[in-house]
């Protein structure tokens, strides 16, 4: 999951961009509306995580301007105001949820957890398809009830696979999804990555959960069985 | 903001200028119509006097007149009017035939007569004017008339009498200039007596802005209310404005010292904390304390709370926004909304207040729902006035004993949905200190928490 941080305090965008990287996210970031902007438009953003008080322009344009050139991605506001009228402006510019500052990491980590999952039609913050388990607040995925050990990269890669289960998603996109700009993008690296995670996560190959469709890209296919 | 009052230049022209150059546009065009409608009728009498003149003066010339037997008429000498025998005093009489020709002429008459051909019907009175060759413009007059003489014998006369039409003008010509210097002054002095009324009229206004100068010196805290009865509205809704800006001043610097207080003791206890093995955690609690002191006190100061200048707000509007905002930010929990609250219900204050208030209840019913919150409003008495406003959950609600509590400061019946337990007592804090309602929590019948606030 790719997540955009716009936030001019650098000392609070370094610790939520680390917070972030550790939850599994590739995380972009930029402390000016004009960069958001430009990155908004141009990156394959999951989900962005926008500062109201921008030093060269108002986080709400910024908004306003995403959604106007057809953004879909869900926007988690921060506001260090917290009046009530704020946060309803926000919301009526097409933001999905706000936090007041100060808050904890944790309570952002969830918020955008809570985003991702909805944006991809699940209500539970553990996702659960077929014999997979995957819990997104503590990052554990069970098979069968057993705890299986992945990696960082192949956790990410799973999540991304179940939160759009039954979407055909290219390898070039997963790619995309999973490294920010500062990573280096290779995606050969998918399908190694894939092949890994087939291995922990069938190693019998009897539930074969990921498809591969030749020529377009692979498939979350076990059944979701929690919305 | 200091000496606001001297040097501004007002958008447009001044009242008083606006005034005077109606004034005078008035004077001007009443002095103009009165000038011309005197000496209309004054052009008219005069008129008619000279009129008058030459009328009995023919009268005098007939008492006298004789005729021969040849017909001619004659006149006994001396004229009455010693004008008439003095050539060339501008005073003329004269008789003459049907065919215009002279029979007789007073002395006064020099040159050639411009006697008309007579008018048919005698009797008719003729006006005309004369100019004759030697002199100027005579205003003239003639009579004819059937003159019986001899035995049964009858001839047509006219008698004629003129006098200089200069007479008329000159008449008139005094009387315009000494109605110009009357009229002229009439106008300078409704022009005076219209500057010192203006004075009077601004003065209580004049007064106004001293008293603000004052206001603003210190030496004064409001506008005293002996003015006249026009300006009292304005006065008061000023000294209202004045006592809601005093009354902002004092909330800030008591929000403000309350602050500085309130974060000085978790500050004082996090430095004392020195090398305590509890460190972490005293920071962790202390930074949390102060955090939440910060929220309220930002909060409290930023509330408006009900104005002298009352303003209204339609409280449905506002609650619809709310709603739909909480709706997105709790689209997960698929939450049914109900908002009863007529398009007419109006909040008696600030619509940022209504927001904060809508916001909190709504935010914190959502919070506990399991699936249904609802918000309804009404009118509590006649004229709009009187407001109650609920909103409810079918949460778990909230126990009895918990109930006073839960709207204080800082304190949350339940620490395991986040949130830093300030919205009860934010909208406590609203809805009681700044606008005298009453904020109460009882079991709704949806099964949760019912909380209620009413304004007076």
């Amino acid at each position: 999951m790719r997540v955009l941080i716009v936030e001019d305090e650098v000392l609070l965008r370094e610790q939520l961009t680390t917070a972030l990287r550790h939850a599994g996210c590739a995380v972009d970031s930029t402390g000016t509306g004009r960069e958001a902007l430009f990155m908004g438009n141009e990156y394959p953003v999951d989900l962005a995580i926008l500062d109201l008080g921008l030093p060269d322009s108002d986080g709400l344009e910024v908004l306003r301007e995403w959604r106007a050139d057809g953004r879909t991605f869900p926007v988690l506001i921060l506001t260090a105001r917290g009046r009530w009228n704020e946060k309803v402006t926000g919301l009526e510019a097409g933001a999905d949820d706000y936090l007041v500052k100060p808050f904890h990491i944790e309570e952002v980590l969830a918020r955008v957890k809570a985003l991702l999952r909805r944006s991809g039609g699940w209500a539970s913050p553990v996702l659960q398809a077929g014999n997979v388990q995957l819990d997104t607040m503590s990052q554990q995925v069970l098979i069968g009830g057993t705890p299986v050990a992945l990696t960082a990269y192949e956790y990410r890669l799973l999540e991304h696979l179940m939160l759009h289960a039954g979407e055909v998603i290219s390898k070039a996109t997963l790619a995309e999804h999973l490294y920010d700009e500062e990573s280096d993008r290779d995606s050969n690296v998918v399908e190694v990555l894939i092949g890994r995670l087939r291995r922990k996560i069938d190693p019998q190959r009897q539930t074969s959960p990921i498809e591969t469709l030749r020529g377009r890209g692979y498939r979350f296919s076990l059944p979701r069985n929690n919305g | 903001m200091s000496q606001s009052s001297a040097g501004h230049t007002g958008a447009g022209w001044s009242l008083q200028s606006r005034v005077l150059a109606f004034g005078m546009l008035t004077v001007a065009a009443f002095m103009l119509f009165t000038g011309f409608a005197l000496e209309q009728t004054f052009r008219g009498t005069v008129i008619a006097a000279s009129q008058e003149r030459l009328q009995s003066r023919i009268f005098l010339v007939m008492g006298r007149t004789e005729l021969d037997a040849a017909g001619i008429p004659a006149v006994t000498e001396p004229l009455p009017e010693p004008d008439l025998e003095l050539p060339n005093s501008g005073a003329i009489a004269a008789i003459s035939d049907r065919d215009g020709a002279v029979l007789w002429r007073s002395a006064s008459s020099i040159g050639e007569l411009p006697v008309p051909p007579s008018p048919v019907q005698p009797g008719r009175v003729t006006q005309a004017i004369w100019n004759l060759s030697d002199s100027e413009a005579m205003r003239a007059l003639s009579y004819p008339v059937m003159w019986e003489y001899g035995n049964d014998k009858e001839t047509y006369l006219v008698f004629h009498a003129a006098e200089p039409a200069r007479r008329v003008t000159a008449e008139i010509a005094i009387f315009r200039d000494s109605l110009k210097l009357w009229l002229g002054g009439a106008a300078v002095l409704v022009l005076v007596l219209q500057i010192v009324m203006l004075k009077w009229l601004m003065q209580p206004l004049r007064a106004v802005s001293q008293e603000l100068v004052e206001i603003e010196a210190g030496r004064r805290s409001n506008l005293q209310l002996r003015y006249p009865s026009e300006l009292l509205p304005l006065i008061s809704n000023l000294n209202g404005l004045l006592t809601l800006n005093r009354m902002r001043l004092q909330r800030y610097r008591n929000g403000l010292a309350d602050l500085a207080h309130s974060l000085k003791t978790p500050l004082a206890v996090i430095r004392a904390s020195g090398e305590h093995e509890d460190r972490h955690r005293i920071i962790e609690e202390q930074t949390a304390r102060m955090e939440q002191t910060i929220q309220y006190q930002l909060q409290k100061a930023a509330s408006a709370g009900r104005t002298p200048l009352a303003t209204n707000v339609a409280l449905a509007p506002v609650a619809i926004r709310v709603v739909e905002s909480l709706a997105k930010v709790y689209r997960s929990k698929k939450l049914t909304f109900e908002c009863s609250i007529a398009p007419d219900v109006i909040f008696p204050g600030d619509a940022d207040d209504l927001m904060e208030i809508l916001g909190n209840l709504g935010d914190n019913a959502c919070k506990w729902a399991r699936s249904r919150v609802t918000i309804s409003a009404a009118q509590t008495k006649p004229n709009n006035s009187g407001l109650s406003l609920c909103i409810e959950d079918d949460g778990p609600g909230v126990a009895a004993d918990l109930r006073e509590q839960v709207l204080l400061r800082g304190v949350r019946a339940d620490t395991r949905l986040p949130g830093q337990g300030l919205g009860l007592a934010m909208t406590r804090e609203i809805v009681v200190e700044l606008y005298h309602g009453e904020i109460m929590i009882s079991d709704s019948s949806l099964g949760g928490a019912r909380v209620c606030c009413r304004f007076p």
